[in-house]
C-alpha cells in the first residue's frame, strides 16, 4: 500500500512543473536594426509539465513600404498558445527537441495609397484602409532549446502555418498579417531564434553544465 | 542599405543564414542532423514565396457564344466589342467563337457592347473589385469577385456560368442565340479500298465552280476549292435543288424534307424547322444522309452538322509509271526524269507538261483493250528529240466494289511494251489496276 502511495506519489510529482521560461525572438530584434521595412517583437514564454511545454507567445509586427507612387503599412499584434511535446526526456541538462502545435491569432490595422496609371482605364489616386481585422491560423512547430549557461537558453523554432482565415476586407486584401507573414500563401514557414531565461518555480535543481 | 524582401532574396538570407551560423557555432554540435536538415530546408522554402510581377490583377472574364438547342459553340463575325469609356475598339473583324473583356477594375461597374454578324448586343456587369499591395516592385494587384450581369439587351440568351473572376481567366459568360433552321451541310468524300483491302472513304477537296440555289438563284462557294459547303434550304416549300459546278462539270442535288413550324425556345420567336432529309442526284456517283450513332442526320443543326454525303467512286481506270535506273547492278533507285510532256492515242490530252517526276499516274482508255502513251523527256539544247512509246493492253471486267458505284469495270492482265525500251527494262510488279493506284509498270532509264 506505501509502495503504491508512492508510485502515485512520484506520478504526480513527474507531472509537476519545474520552471517557466520567458524570452524573446532575436531575429525580430536584430531585423530592426537592418530592415527598414519591418518593425516588430515577439515575447515568449513556457511552462515544462514533464515532457509537455505550454507554450504562450505575443508579439507585434509592422510593415512600411513608401514608394514614389504608393505607401502601404500595416502593424498589429498577435498572439500564440500551444503545446510542445519534448522529445529529449533524457537530457541531463533537460535540453529540449520538440513537435508542437499552436493557435494563432491575430490583430491588424493597414493603410494603402496608390496612384494607377492605367492604359486602358486612365490614372487613379486610390486609398484603401482596413482596420482591426482579425485573423486566426494554426502553426505546426519543431524546433531545439539549448542551455547555454545557467539560467540561459538558447532555441530555435520552426513554424508552419496553415489554414489562415480573416475577417471581411471589402476594399483592401491584406498583404501581410502580423505573425503569419503574406497572404498570398495558403501555407507560410516562420522562423524564430529565441533566447530564453529559466526561472525556476520548484526545490529541484538542475543538472549543473560540464565545464 | 534597404534589404526588400522580394528581389534581394539571396543577400537577404545570406546576411540571415551567416548571422544564424555564428550564434550556432558554440553549441551546433549538440544539435541532431535532422534538426539541421529541418532548418535548411525551411530558409530554402522561405526563398521561394516571392511574388511574381507578370499579370497580377483578375479582372479578365471570358465569353463565349453558343446557340440553343444544340448548346455547341459558336463561330460568330465580330465586328468589334466596345468598353463603356475607353476609347477602342477590340476584336475589330474577327472570327471567334469566344473572347475576353477586360473589366475595370478601378470601378465596381463595366459596360460592355459586342457587335457582330450573328449576335449583337450589350450587357453591364457590375463585381467586387478588391485592391491587394503585393511588394514594392510589383505594386498592387486587383482580384474582382462576385461578377453579375446586371443588365443585358440584344442577345438572346445570356447565362452567367461563374461569378468568380479568375486568373487566367475562365469563361464566366455565355452569349447564346437562336439557332438559324435552315442549313444543310454537305461534305464530298472519295471512296477508295485501302492498302489492307479495307473499303473506305475520306475527305474530298474540289474545285467548287459554283452552287445556284434554283429556288432563289443565289450563288455560293463561287471559284472555291473546298471539302465542304453549307447551304441554306427553302423553307417555304418542301425541296429545294441546287445546281453544283464541280470541275467544269453540272450537278443537281435535289434535298426533300418535312416542314413544321414550332417555338421550340421561349426567347425564340416561332420558326420554320425541317426534318426527314433525303437527298438525290443523277450526275453524282452517289449521295446520301450521314448517320451518326446509327442515327441519321436529317434535320438541319445549328451549327451546321453534316447532313448530305457526296461520294465520289474510286477510279478504276488509273495506272502508275514508275521510272527507276540501276545505281549498281542489280539495285535500282527512283529515277527523276523532266517531261516536256505525255500524250496518248485515245485523247488530246497533255500530262506532266514541264514537269521533273519519277512517278506518273496515266488514266487507261476504257473504250478499248489498250493504249499508246508517248513520252516526251525534256533534252538538252541541239540534242535530237528523246520521245519514248509505251504500249499496254489490259482485260476489263464488271465488279462491284461499293454497293452504292454499282458495278464498275476494273482492269486487270495489264502488259507493256515499247519500241523504244528494251523489254527487259519494262518491269510489270502488278499487273491490276487499283485505286489509290499503285505502281503497275516500273521503267528503267
Amino acid at each position: 500500500m506505501a509502495l503504491f502511495a508512492q508510485e502515485k506519489d512520484s506520478v504526480r510529482n513527474k507531472f509537476l512543473p519545474t520552471g517557466v521560461r520567458f524570452g524573446t525572438d532575436v531575429f525580430s530584434l536584430v531585423r530592426n536594426t537592418y530592415d527598414e521595412t519591418f518593425k516588430g517583437y515577439e515575447v515568449n514564454a513556457d511552462v515544462d509539465f514533464y515532457r509537455y511545454f505550454l507554450t504562450v507567445d505575443y508579439g507585434a509586427w509592422g510593415r512600411t513600404y513608401i514608394q514614389d507612387s504608393s505607401n502601404y503599412s500595416n502593424n498589429g499584434n498577435y498572439f500564440r498558445v500551444g503545446v510542445d511535446v519534448n522529445f529529449l526526456t533524457k537530457s541531463p541538462v533537460k535540453n529540449m527537441f520538440f513537435l508542437g502545435m499552436r493557435y494563432a491569432h491575430s490583430s491588424f490595422s493597414e493603410d494603402y495609397s496608390v496612384i494607377i496609371n492605367d492604359p486602358l482605364w486612365g490614372s487613379s489616386n486610390e486609398v484603401f484602409t482596413n482596420r482591426n481585422v482579425p485573423a486566426n491560423w494554426f502553426e505546426l512547430t519543431t524546433g531545439m532549446r539549448v542551455r547555454l549557461w545557467k539560467m540561459i537558453w538558447l532555441g530555435y523554432t520552426i513554424r508552419y502555418k496553415f489554414a489562415l482565415s480573416m475577417g471581411d476586407t471589402p476594399d483592401l486584401l491584406p498583404h501581410d498579417v502580423p505573425g503569419y507573414g503574406l497572404t498570398n500563401k495558403e501555407v507560410y514557414w516562420g522562423f524564430n531564434y529565441q533566447l530564453l531565461f529559466r526561472i525556476p518555480i520548484t526545490k529541484r535543481q538542475l543538472v549543473p553544465l560540464k565545464k | 542599405m534597404k534589404i526588400s524582401e522580394t528581389p534581394n532574396c539571396t543577400s537577404y538570407h545570406a546576411i540571415r543564414t551567416s548571422l544564424i551560423s555564428l550564434i550556432f557555432t558554440p553549441f551546433m554540435w549538440k544539435l541532431k542532423k535532422s534538426s539541421w536538415f529541418l532548418f535548411f530546408g525551411a530558409m530554402a522554402i522561405s526563398c521561394l514565396d516571392q511574388p511574381d510581377c507578370f499579370r497580377l490583377n483578375s479582372d479578365q472574364i471570358g465569353v463565349s457564344f453558343k446557340v440553343l438547342g444544340t448548346n455547341k459553340a459558336d463561330v460568330i463575325g465580330v465586328y468589334g466589342m466596345e468598353i463603356n469609356g475607353v476609347d477602342s475598339t477590340f476584336y475589330p473583324y474577327t472570327y471567334l467563337s469566344s473572347l475576353l473583356i477586360d473589366l475595370n477594375y478601378l470601378a465596381n461597374q463595366t459596360g460592355v457592347t459586342i457587335s457582330g454578324d450573328k449576335v449583337s448586343g450589350s450587357m453591364l456587369l457590375k463585381y467586387l473589385s478588391q485592391a491587394q499591395f503585393v511588394s514594392d516592385e510589383c505594386g498592387p494587384r486587383y482580384i474582382l469577385s462576385n461578377l453579375t450581369i446586371d443588365q443585358q439587351a440584344g442577345f438572346d440568351s445570356i447565362r452567367l456560368v461563374t461569378n468568380q473572376v479568375n486568373n487566367p481567366p475562365y469563361i464566366n459568360i455565355e452569349i447564346y442565340r437562336c439557332p438559324t433552321t435552315n442549313l444543310v451541310k454537305l461534305d464530298f468524300y472519295q471512296l477508295y479500298i485501302a492498302t489492307n483491302g479495307k473499303k473506305s472513304s475520306q475527305l474530298l477537296s474540289v474545285n467548287v465552280d459554283n452552287i445556284i440555289a434554283t429556288y432563289s438563284g443565289e450563288m455560293f462557294y463561287q471559284d472555291s476549292t473546298t471539302n465542304t459547303v453549307t447551304l441554306p434550304i427553302n423553307l417555304n416549300t418542301g425541296s429545294s435543288d441546287f445546281n453544283m459546278s464541280i470541275g467544269g462539270k453540272l450537278n443537281t442535288l435535289s434535298l426533300a424534307y418535312t416542314l413544321t413550324d414550332e417555338e421550340r425556345y421561349n426567347v425564340c420567336p416561332l420558326a420554320t424547322y425541317a426534318s426527314g432529309l433525303s437527298a438525290s442526284s443523277v450526275e453524282f456517283d452517289s449521295v446520301s444522309i450521314a448517320i451518326v450513332d446509327k442515327k441519321a442526320v436529317d434535320a438541319p443543326q445549328d451549327p451546321a452538322t453534316t447532313n448530305v454525303l457526296i461520294f465520289q467512286c474510286p477510279k478504276t481506270n488509273l495506272m502508275k509509271v514508275y521510272f527507276k535506273t540501276e545505281k549498281v547492278e542489280g539495285t535500282f533507285v527512283s529515277a527523276t526524269v523532266t517531261f516536256n510532256k505525255i500524250t496518248n492515242n485515245f485523247s488530246s490530252d497533255k500530262y506532266y507538261e514541264g514537269k521533273a517526276i519519277s512517278t506518273v499516274e496515266l488514266p487507261i482508255n476504257e473504250s478499248a483493250l489498250n493504249a499508246e502513251y508517248y513520252f516526251d523527256f525534256k533534252v538538252k539544247d541541239g540534242d535530237p528529240a528523246l520521245i519514248d512509246t509505251l504500249s499496254v493492253s489490259y482485260e476489263p471486267f464488271g465488279k462491284t466494289i461499293f454497293n452504292a458505284c454499282a458495278v464498275q469495270n476494273v482492269y486487270d492482265n495489264l502488259k507493256a511494251t515499247s519500241p523504244n525500251i528494251l523489254p527487259s527494262n519494262i518491269l510489270v510488279p502488278k499487273d491490276s489496276l487499283q485505286f489509290p493506284s499503285i505502281t503497275n509498270i516500273e521503267i528503267i532509264k
